[in-house]
């Protein structure tokens, strides 16, 4: 636990590749803070369709705020969901054809 | 510590025969060392009447269903056996079989057993064996979401009553487990005539407990939804079991985020998740698995199995567009790579910046602070 912030050490999760063998044994070792950029800018670009953002807190935790400025904390990505749907409007869905849209869109690509 | 014990999750749908194979098990000598764990559901305890015999370490538990309401008495039965073998008042078991009700579905009881830290360390990893009834299974597994929960978990999937079915019953039996679930050992099996012991015997795999999988059971796993692969949708009723194949290697961030979303708005109706993934800057595959909201640590592997070096996934889902699913998840690996692209655009906040055109450098951070 950090003593200046009371937050505890990070929970694993299994879709970390940060402390993975596999990964680090690539030569490039993928750190904590890496990943967790990553993680939280396509955490943004998905929840920008429901209108909240997302961001790293410490390294291990993620605050997840809408734009009424409520905000929920947690520490794992499966975590982020069921905050994510109180927090917003509608329910978060990876299949709705609009989410999709939009991602792809915001990626510039055709697919 | 002890040796660890072998567990196997006996489930099937009511009336499909479980009771009748685990006794016939039972009466086999060499299983006399088996523990058995009975959820009785309602107020006759059939099951536990019938097999009561087995041996003293019977634990019966409370009314009311597995999979819900009493998972803490999987876990409270487990404690009770394993204090009373370790003080020594029933004999040594060598597995356990826990016996469900007709219509538990078997993840919760499997994510029971996986977070119980008794569990962890005394158990094998459990073995699922599904009894469908040879005669009435199709019915079954067409109208109740139990029944087909049952069949995609399970490891071996017994048919019984091959006495009494139509050969065309069992046809069409074998025909929608095996959509249900490719990767299973599927059996026609009398019951009556025919002891499967050999079914609570605990594989000698060295995966089950160091979680390393070696190439030849990959190949052996893929094997069996080889043919299955070809043709990419099969369909059983609402359930439909789909092939992704992606050609380009999945960045594992989109990856991560992306079932961990799928599975929190649609994990009751994502039965089964079973493929080999080729992961961005990997050198092998990872094996990922899940059933519903169960996901079994994924397995990075040093070396593909064969030359096909694709990310094969098979969904088996219910009430769900598997083409939603496709364009999905390349949705978010394509958004992924863009939104890391743009990362790389800005600078760390320690890295300093630029003022009146000038760079400049920030201190960097104490080598003591870095580590």
């Amino acid at each position: 636990m950090c003593s200046l912030c009371a937050a505890l050490g990070g929970s694993r999760n299994w879709t970390d590749a940060a402390g993975q063998a596999a990964f680090a044994k690539t030569g490039r070792n993928v750190t904590l803070r890496d990943e967790r950029s990553r993680r939280v800018a396509l955490l943004n670009a998905v929840l920008v369709r429901y209108k909240l953002t997302i961001s790293d807190w410490g390294g291990n935790s993620y605050v997840l705020s809408d734009a009424a400025g409520r905000t929920a904390n947690m520490y794992t990505l499966g975590g982020i969901w069921s905050d994510a749907d109180r927090l917003a409007s509608e329910p978060c869905d990876p299949l709705d054809q609009d989410l999709i849209a939009s991602l792809n869109a915001s990626a510039g690509g055709s697919r | 510590m002890s040796e660890r014990v072998g567990a196997f999750l006996l489930t099937g749908f009511l009336g499909s025969g479980k009771t009748t194979l685990l006794r016939s098990v039972l009466e086999d000598e060499a299983f006399h060392d088996t523990a058995v764990i009975v959820n009785e559901y309602g107020k006759v305890g059939l099951d536990h009447d019938l097999i009561a015999f087995s041996s003293e370490s019977t634990v019966i538990m409370p009314g009311g269903c597995v999979c819900c309401t009493i998972r803490e008495d999987i876990e409270t039965s487990l404690r009770e056996l394993f204090e009373l073998r370790d003080a020594g008042r029933i004999p040594q078991f060598r597995r356990i079989v826990i016996e469900t009700t007709g219509i538990a579905e078997p993840v919760p009881i499997l994510m029971t057993l996986r977070a119980n830290p008794l569990a962890q360390a005394r158990l094998h990893r459990p073995r699922v064996i599904t009894v469908v009834d040879g005669v009435l299974g199709r019915d079954s597994l067409a109208r109740f979401d139990e029944a087909s929960a049952q069949v995609t978990s399970a490891d071996v999937v017994v048919i019984s009553k091959t006495d009494i079915a139509l050969p065309e019953a069992l046809v069409q039996v074998e025909q929608a487990a095996r959509i249900l679930n490719p990767w299973a050992e599927v059996k026609r099996v009398n019951l009556l005539e025919c002891r499967l012991s050999e079914l609570f015997v605990q594989p000698d795999r060295a995966a089950d407990e160091s979680g390393t999988i070696e190439s030849a059971h990959v190949d052996e796993m893929f094997a069996s939804s080889a043919t299955d692969l070809r043709r990419s949708e099969h369909r059983h009723q609402n359930i439909v079991s789909h092939s992704l194949v992606l050609e380009k290697p999945l960045d594992w961030t989109a990856f991560g985020v992306w079932m961990t979303m799928l599975l929190h708005r649609h994990g009751a109706s994502v039965l089964r998740v079973k493929g080999l993934l080729a992961v961005d800057g990997l050198p092998g595959p990872t094996l990922f698995q899940s059933a519903q909201h169960l996901v079994h640590p994924p397995v990075h592997m040093d070396a593909w199995p064969s030359a096909d070096r694709r990310s094969r996934v098979v969904f088996i889902v219910r009430d769900l567009d598997p083409r939603l699913i496709d364009a999905s998840l390349r949705a978010f690996d394509h958004a992924s790579r863009h939104a890391v692209s743009r990362l790389s655009d800005q600078r760390p906040a320690g890295s300093g910046g630029v003022i009146a055109g000038r760079p400049v450098r920030r201190p960097t951070t104490p080598a003591w602070i870095r580590g």
